[in-house]
């Protein structure tokens, strides 16, 4: 084929062109560390990427959802040891003041400790969580128990979402925890033991002594379904690290460089584009007008 | 035998020896001069010897100019600027349009998508709380302005495509006016027997330059005059007669119609005829490519609003009230984008907002804004089959995928042209190396016709001297 002066510069400057288009992407590449840049690099990457990126922010929304809820159910153990401890108190004196040596004035003054352990339990089940009441169900936002030991809270389950289909109940119910319908009403019952101190009532004071039992049973109940529910959030918790892990390896994978190779490919390119530029050079200074 | 030769026939044949290498010279010259002239295809000077008197020849004549082009790479360098055209014009549009798309920058659609959603997932923590009922109304006034701003810029990339197109008809116009001009002065020239050649070179480029816009078609007949016809075959140059093309405006931008106006003046709308170079490309995108990508935005922007619309009905907001949207319900899919917009009920109303399910369990009651969370998850989108996310995802990459065909067709196109390029260079282009050689090989032989007539003088000398 004849060989123009016009082909020689076109191929020359199309051939080194070709080569720095090559570079200038590697440079790009290195620059940010990212595989592509636009959306027509990389189409179906992008595609992908989008949908990445959704779940990694849903995982973030979860770990808020979660360590919200930890906090609140902590709070719900916290105040449930709190019960037991009063319970077991009560319990104590119930027992102490059993005994037919006792005397009605020492009844009467214990009858004062007991109405001191009816309003500490007053304030552990009306106990709030960041700005929350967590014994009244849906009613979040006034105390469940009246003063005079009425639930008027509500039994609702609250759910929240932990994780992709992951749904947990993070309330312990008021209800079940410390009235008739988890078995005794223990509000009643301390302020009977209060009223029975009061008189000078040994036989009821006897009788307490299982009803506090039955207290602490119905209390414990509580813990335990506040604890189960810990585990579970746990458990939500450890699936969404995994999760998040899973989905910043996948989009790495799908967008990350590999610095070495991008070096590698740096290097080998600035070569090629060195020796296109000599040979080009070469070739275009030789011709004829020289002579 | 008589010598019959004439003394001054043989200045004669000296002289015209000189005058060929001089005009070889010339056309040499010429040659380099136009080294770099788009279009130009090489000459060579065309000698014959002149037969004369018995013992000798006539000397040399100077036959013509014979003009190097090669037809073939001629008609296909047409055929493959059309395509380069169209795909070239496609990627740069699409180019523009993809970067709307692009999520990897900051504000993308998907993102503010994302975060509406998560809006929702944190009101099921806290139903009751204001600031998270603020965060919810500040999150769907970004969906809705997002969703309006890229809307918006597919309207404006489709009013820029009206320009390119009267862009592209001016270039035309002006380009065919000048070829009717050539086949006139082509030919006047031929009928006084001047070279062409530099007409005809001209004529190429210039068809060669309205190639790129529309797909043309060239008739030559043995004249050596042109008609160059349109897609459909209408004539845009016939002889010295110019047909004009135009681009008429239209109420909305990026409608203008591609109108063809033939030499009596009637109008007829091409639009839909043109098909191919890059303003079959331009208006493949405005009428085509564009109107679908803004119809699934819209179509995604409907589907928010009418699923999340749906669940938010349900429920009660923190005063009691149900039976509220929380989107301006939307009639069509048409324009949803532009149009999506808080309702006037829970617009500066956040209490409004309906997270619950039971006005006597509020304010705790969580159970709508977990079912409205839960949308997220469920195939509302692309006719029951896509979530959200996922049919924004689809669109992504539809667009991608549109831009990168365009370009990796832009790049295979290139390659094509350039390959007829120098098929057609080897022919038709000048080659240094070749003027040089000629140049000392017209110099050398005019020094020697110079000679020779210097010889010849000398002769005459001595026979005018004779006494």
């Amino acid at each position: 084929m004849r060989i123009t002066d016009r082909t020689v510069y076109r191929q020359a400057a199309f051939d080194v062109g070709l080569i720095r288009s090559q570079l200038f992407d590697l440079q790009r590449q290195g620059a940010t560390g990212q595989k592509f840049h636009s959306l027509e690099d990389d189409p179906t990457s992008a595609e992908r990427l989008r949908m990445i990126q959704e779940a990694q922010e849903s995982t973030l929304h979860y770990e808020q959802n979660i360590s919200r809820s930890r906090t609140q159910l902590d709070t719900v153990d916290v105040a449930l040891e709190e019960a037991t401890t009063i319970i077991i108190r009560a319990k104590e004196l119930a027992l102490a003041m059993s005994t037919d040596t006792i005397s009605a004035d020492e009844r009467l003054m214990v009858a004062d400790e007991v109405q001191s352990l009816y309003e500490s339990m007053l304030g552990v089940a009306n106990t709030k969580a960041a700005g929350e009441y967590i014994f009244g169900g849906f009613y979040t936002d006034s105390s469940p128990f009246l003063t005079n030991g009425t639930f008027v809270g509500n039994s609702g389950e609250k759910e929240v979402d932990v994780g992709p289909s992951a749904r947990l109940v993070v309330n312990v119910s008021g209800e079940d925890t410390f009235t008739v319908s988890g078995g005794i009403d223990i509000f009643a019952e301390i302020d009977g033991l209060r009223a029975a101190m009061a008189t000078d009532d040994v036989a009821n004071i006897r009788a307490s002594i299982d009803v506090m039992d039955q207290a602490l049973t119905q209390i414990t109940r509580g813990r335990t379904d506040a604890g189960l529910k810990l585990n579970q959030i746990d458990v939500a918790s450890a699936v969404r690290t995994r999760l998040e892990d899973s989905l910043t390896a996948e989009k790495s994978q799908l967008l990350d460089i590999d610095p070495i190779e991008v070096l590698l490919d740096l290097n080998l390119t600035t070569t090629a584009l060195q020796n296109a530029i000599q040979v080009s050079t070469r070739v275009i200074n030789t011709s004829l007008i020289g002579i | 035998m008589t010598i019959s030769h004439n003394i001054f026939g043989s200045l004669h044949i000296a002289k015209q020896g000189m005058e060929a290498q001089q005009a070889g010279l010339n056309i040499t010259g010429h040659n380099v001069a136009n080294v770099n002239t788009e279009g130009y295809s090489r000459r060579l000077l065309s000698l014959s010897s002149r037969s004369g008197p018995p013992l000798g020849g006539g000397g040399v004549e100077i036959e013509g100019i014979k003009r190097y082009s090669d037809a073939f790479s001629t008609s296909r360098l047409i055929h493959e600027e059309t395509l380069l055209g169209n795909a070239g014009q496609r990627g740069k549009i699409l180019t523009q349009v993809s970067d709307l798309f692009n999520d990897l920058e900051e504000g993308g659609l998907g993102a503010v998508i994302d975060d509406f959603y998560g809006a929702f997932r944190l009101l099921e923590a806290t139903p009751n709380d204001p600031a998270v009922r603020q965060e919810i109304l500040a999150r769907a006034d970004q969906l809705s302005n997002t969703f309006q701003r890229i809307s918006q810029e597919i309207e404006k990339v489709r009013a820029n495509c009206d320009d390119l197109l009267r862009g592209s008809a001016a270039d035309i116009n002006i380009r065919t006016e000048e070829i009717a001009q050539l086949n006139e002065e082509i030919s006047v020239a031929r009928v006084q027997g001047i070279d062409i050649s530099d007409l005809l070179d001209r004529r190429d480029q210039l068809i060669r330059e309205i190639a790129q816009h529309v797909k043309v078609s060239v008739l030559e007949d043995d004249q050596q005059q042109v008609t160059l016809f349109l897609e459909g075959g209408l004539p845009l140059v016939d002889g010295k007669n110019q047909s004009l093309l135009q681009v008429r405006e239209s109420a909305a931008p990026g409608t203008a119609t591609v109108e063809y106006v033939t030499i009596n003046g009637q109008v007829s709308e091409i639009t839909t005829i043109i098909q191919n170079g890059s303003m079959g490309g331009v208006l493949d995108v405005r009428d085509n490519l564009l109107p679908n990508f803004a119809d699934d935005l819209d179509q995604l922007a409907y589907d928010i609003v009418a699923g999340f619309n749906a669940q938010h009905l349900v429920g009660y907001g923190l005063d009691g009230v149900t039976a509220r949207n929380f989107f301006t319900p939307l009639g069509s899919s048409a324009n949803a984008a532009n149009l999506i917009d808080l309702d006037a009920a829970v617009l500066n109303n956040a209490n409004a907002i309906a997270a619950a399910l039971d006005p006597a369990l509020l304010p705790g009651d969580n159970r709508n804004a977990l079912a409205l969370a839960g949308l997220a998850d469920q195939n509302l989108a692309t006719g029951g089959t896509r979530t959200f996310n996922g049919a924004y995802a689809a669109l992504v990459g539809e667009v991608g995928v549109a831009a990168r065909r365009a370009n990796d067709e832009t790049i295979m196109r290139e390659t094509a042209v350039s390959h007829v390029e120098k098929i057609r260079d080897s022919a038709a282009g000048v080659s240094m190396d070749e003027e040089m050689t000629n140049l000392i090989q017209y110099q050398r032989a005019y020094q020697a016709s110079a000679r020779v007539l210097s010889v010849i003088n000398e002769i005459l000398q001595t026979l005018v001297n004779l006494k």
